[in-house]
């Protein structure tokens, strides 16, 4: 039972923009005596089950009001709702009382005040780390919806049969069942969860400089990879079944039959001192959720399909952290799919969820980049993180989520002194794609270059050329290739920038898009500003696309590839103009 | 390096309880292979005639044979296939001996060239059999009776370099045993088109991706995996170093290591798209194959891995095979609509007299040991004392239930479709209803009458 609650920072900050209304449930995760909140969603009219969602361990352990008028709280309705059975929560909030938050555990049937502690999500992820599972796991089944139903439930049993084993990060330790003698191979003792991911415990090369570098997330999330087996023997037999000699079934029936892959991809939140015999269980548990996830996904979109012979395709699984949700959020949608096909799917998770309606949140794009999906050598993710900044107490605002840091010599071509404009607008790209807006991959060079050829900016000669781009391409080739809409600042001299200032805060706070700047030869990125409206005094956060060595974010960093820049930056004679794109207001 | 082999004493004493005038007498030496020196398990001499284990037929005494050259090749290469499938995976027919009057080396005799190239071809034809190992040397023993001195070679590439099998007494060859059972329950399903195969070649495919899965496997031994080049022997010997410390012995030798396989669920790296196919029939394997092999004691990791595989798949291979052959003509390609459940020989494990090494026997349904002590007898040369001396490791299917699941399963697919299994044990059912109806009417009658 729990003696101590906790709510995670995102959950008051999500509380305090509320004005409306609304009834929901709380995503609790219990460790060493204490529930910690880490989200919720609320009540809407369209039904779907938002457990699966969520990260084994992350289960409903209790309800909100927001905003109510209502002060009777039925306790039968809260424990009907919760998942959890060792005194659930219920916790009242009113806005209009200075946001005053009221916790209750329900004991015995009873409402009791609880006092809880505000825990701040950098500390929430240094004590938990994520588990993945992964497996392809085959159906071949009857083309009829039991048939399938079936199939599903076979593949879930196979995970709680025990027939399953798990080996850790591809090394050679497996945790091969629950209440096996041996269940731990590979590992001595006892070790917890935080032991395992510790390196000297699980020695794999290659992956030691991968895990120091930055793996650009706001924060770092510690995963543990996870791959599943199959025993194909029997330590013990099953009870009440007989053990016999090979016997073929032939059963001569003509059907149709789907033969499907189901990619199980599923999450575990575990804190880092559990240990890791316990993990098989939870593991064998996010596989069913996983499963049920996708049973529920594959009837949604495709049942239409099993009865009219439609094109079925594979579902896969995406998983989001949208940083106001405080945990992650798991979906399965059809391969097939654009995104345009899933904007209800979407809306609703928006809506469910409390999250803001004017940016993409759940498209495939936005899909969370762990750190085995990230390519390696491919351009760094947010090269800015980890930058030391001492601007004193002015108002500092910075790029939104993520992009890529795209600079001169990279896929093997030689642009050095004339592409940097081009890489400029390809960071640009990258953070459209990684938002969600698109799903167009970065333009290549090639593409820019036919783009204003097809759009009558150049003639032909341009394909192929050496030639340079200014903002004003950019801006045409945004608005061609990704439909972004662009605004020009125009500045006479470097030293005009200085008076920009209030035009840059703004553009960040509302648009939170990198900018493109073109002056004299040379054509920049702007990631962020810094700017003292008494003073005046302002400073850039620069990434510069004129960098020729590799990707190594140290040497990056160090040598001021991106950094923090002052006035003396820019060119007192040349005059700028800047492409701020406006970010679409779309979900 | 001259090859090497080793062999208990008591087999020189077998050889020469076969030297008999005018007799040349040809058999088999099984055993398992190393890189060091080969080891010797058993000899069996090739029994005159044919030998036709699946049918059981009784040996026709022939006229013994006098020189080699009346020894028939594909007798020999015969014996060898039906010996190889009694051998645990890892274990092998190493080579053949012959016991005759004449040194058959100088010169050497072109019968014996083709008896060794037929084996060698008939133990390739089915590849699941795993017949000949990894090297195809042969080793050859010549007992000339005349002399009453044995020579060895062994043969590779169509020549002869000279070989060596030393006779121990007692040799105190440490045997590691492995064991598992591995699973079978898996559902195939076949294509429309391919609806006229006969069901052999079904399993062909069928036995292909079990032995493809096999090969990706992870092999965990007695609980630890370990990597393929250390020493089987390095298995469990830091819990048996601390076992002798608390002063608690064990005879470890004795007791098996246990194998669990772990099959990765990966999908295969080719198109993986969803797929609709117009299928004509299930085929669906049950139950368990119980292996159990037996490795030297410098065999490594990855050779015992194999072994179990070879095992596995070998037994399955030769089950089927045994079956196939007992099939009549029409049983084949079964081209009727109907339903039908195969079930192959099981294996028995059965141990030999000159160690504890254990080969296997397949026993059709209703068979019993005393079947099992005539084709040890005719293909191994052993003979057992009693019958509790070869053991039912598998079991037998009870076909009854099966059928009944059958039906029942069938029903809950196919619920408005009745089959003629259903229609059939509706009629059963009603006949056996109306036979309890007459007896207790019969019970009744007779008892008023009294």
């Amino acid at each position: 039972m729990a003696n101590t609650l906790k709510i995670s920072e995102a959950v008051i900050n999500k509380l305090s923009t509320i004005n409306f209304t609304y009834s929901g449930c709380l995503h609790g995760i219990f460790y060493k005596n204490s529930l910690l909140v880490l989200g919720l969603h609320v009540e809407t009219d369209e039904k779907d089950e938002i457990i699966n969602s969520l990260p084994t361990e992350v289960d409903i352990c209790g309800v909100i009001d927001i905003n109510s008028e209502e002060n009777n709280v039925k306790v039968d309705d809260i424990l009907r709702k919760v998942d959890i059975t060792d005194n659930p929560i219920y916790i009242s909030f009113n806005s209009s009382l200075e946001n005053s938050i009221s916790a209750y555990f329900i004991v015995n049937d009873q409402l009791k005040s609880a006092n809880f502690e505000i825990v701040k999500q950098a500390n929430i992820y240094s004590e938990f780390v994520h588990v993945r599972l992964r497996a392809s796991l085959p159906i071949y089944t009857e083309l009829n919806i039991d048939a399938i139903k079936e199939a599903f439930l076979t593949l879930r049993k196979q995970f709680t049969s025990g027939q399953v084993a798990f080996n850790f990060q591809k090394s050679k330790v497996y945790l091969v069942g629950h209440d096996l003698e041996n269940r731990l191979i590979g590992l001595s003792g006892d070790p917890t969860v935080g032991e395992l991911c510790d390196e000297s415990y699980v020695t794999n090369e290659g992956q030691i400089n991968q895990r120091k570098r930055k793996s650009g997330q706001n924060i770092q999330q510690q995963v543990i990879e996870v791959y599943m087996f199959k025993k194909s023997t029997r330590d013990f037999p099953v009870e009440g079944t007989t053990l016999h000699a090979p016997v073929v079934h032939v059963d001569k029936k003509t059907f149709q039959s789907l033969q499907l892959w189901v990619e199980v991809d599923a999450l575990s939140m575990v804190h880092v001192d559990s240990k890791v015999v316990n993990l098989y269980d939870i593991i064998v548990e996010s596989s069913c959720r996983n499963l049920r996830l996708q049973q529920n996904a594959f009837f949604k979109f495709f049942t239409d399909c099993i009865e009219e012979q439609g094109k079925i395709s594979n579902l896969k699984i995406y998983h989001f952290y949208p940083e106001s949700c405080g945990h992650f959020v798991t979906k399965a949608y059809p391969k097939n799919f654009a995104d345009i096909d899933l904007e209800e799917e979407r809306s609703l998770l928006h809506k469910q969820l409390l999250l803001p309606v004017n940016r993409p949140i759940f498209r495939k794009s936005n899909v969370f980049l762990f750190r085995s999906d990230i390519q390696i050598g491919g351009p760094l993710i947010n090269p800015h993180e980890g930058l030391i900044h001492t601007g004193n107490e002015n108002e500092v605002v910075i790029v939104r989520g993520k992009y890529l840091y795209y600079h001169y010599c990279q896929n093997k071509m030689d642009d050095n002194g004339w592409g940097c404009a081009y890489r400029s607008l390809q960071t640009l790209a990258s953070w459209f794609l990684l938002q969600g807006y698109t799903c167009r991959p970065v333009p290549t060079f090639d593409e820019i270059q036919k783009c204003l050829v097809d759009i009558g900016d150049k003639s032909n000669s341009f394909i192929g050329s050496k030639q340079w781009i200014g903002s004003t391409e950019v801006t045409f080739v945004l608005n061609s290739l990704l439909g972004i809409t662009s605004k020009i600042i125009y500045v006479s001299s470097g030293e005009e920038l200085a008076t920009k200032g209030p035009d840059l805060i703004n553009h960040f706070k509302t648009q939170g898009t990198p900018i493109m700047i073109g002056g004299g030869v040379l054509a920049h990125t702007i990631l962020g500003v810094d700017y003292n409206r008494k003073t005046g005094d302002i400073q850039f956060l620069v990434l510069d696309p004129h960098y020729t060595g590799p990707e190594d974010v140290e040497i990056i960093q160090k040598k001021g590839w991106c950094g923090w820049k002052g006035m003396n930056f820019w060119d007192k004679g040349s005059y700028y103009n800047m492409c701020l794109p406006q970010a679409p207001t779309c979900i | 390096m001259v090859k090497t082999a080793i062999a208990d004493e008591s087999y020189l004493t077998y050889l020469k309880s076969l030297c008999k005038p005018d007799t040349c007498t040809v058999g088999l030496i099984l055993g398992q292979p190393s890189t060091g020196k080969d080891f010797i398990i058993h000899l069996a001499r090739t029994p005159l005639g044919q030998c036709d284990t699946a049918a059981k037929k009784s040996i026709t005494p022939v006229k013994p044979v006098k020189h080699i050259n009346e020894v028939s090749e594909s007798v020999v290469a015969d014996h060898a296939k039906h010996a190889t499938r009694m051998l645990p995976g890892g274990m092998f027919v190493l080579g053949i001996f012959v016991v005759s009057e004449e040194d058959i080396f100088s010169p050497v005799d072109s019968k014996l060239v083709a008896i060794l190239n037929q084996i060698s071809k008939q133990l390739s034809m089915n590849s699941f059999v795993y017949g000949n190992p990894s090297n195809c040397e042969k080793l050859v023993l010549n007992l000339c009776t005349t002399t009453q001195t044995y020579t060895c070679k062994s043969y590779e590439s169509s020549t002869f370099k000279p070989a060596e099998i030393k006779f121990q007494p007692k040799i105190a060859t440490k045997w590691l045993q492995l064991e598992c059972k591995y699973e079978l329950d898996q559902v195939f399903t076949i294509l429309e088109k391919d609806i006229g195969w006969p069901l052999r070649r079904y399993m062909t495919n069928i036995l292909e991706s079990i032995n493809k899965n096999l090969h990706n496997a992870v092999f965990i031994i007695d609980g630890e995996i370990k990597d393929n080049d250390e020493y089987l022997e390095s298995v469990g010997k830091k819990r048996k170093l601390a076992r002798s410390k608390t002063g608690y012995h064990e005879n470890t030798d004795s007791k098996a290591l246990s194998v669990t396989i772990l099959s990765p669920c990966k999908a295969p790296d080719s198109n993986t798209d969803p797929e609709i196919t117009d299928c004509g029939s299930k085929i669906r394997l049950t139950g368990h194959v119980a292996s159990k092999v037996w490795l030297h004691p410098k065999a490594t990791i990855g050779t015992a891995s194999e072994a179990i595989v070879q095992d596995i798949v070998r037994s399955l291979a030769a089950r089927l095979e045994m079956h196939w052959d007992s099939l009549i003509e029409e049983e084949h390609g079964s081209p009727e609509d109907t339903n039908s459940i195969h079930e192959p020989p099981r294996r028995v494990l059965v141990t030999l007299p000159s160690s504890k090494i254990t080969l296997s026997d397949y026993l059709f349904p209703g068979e019993g040991p005393q079947e099992s002590q005539i084709s040890l007898q005719e293909l191994l040369d052993i003979t057992l004392t009693a019958d509790s001396e070869i053991k039912d490791i598998e079991g037998q299917a009870d076909l009854n239930e099966m059928y009944m699941e059958e039906v029942e399963s069938a029903d809950d697919v196919l619920p408005k479709l009745p089959t003629d299994t259903n229609k059939f044990m509706y009629i059963v059912g009603l006949g056996v209803a109306f036979l309890v109806l007459i007896i207790s009417l019969m019970v009744h009658y007779f008892r008023s009458n009294s």
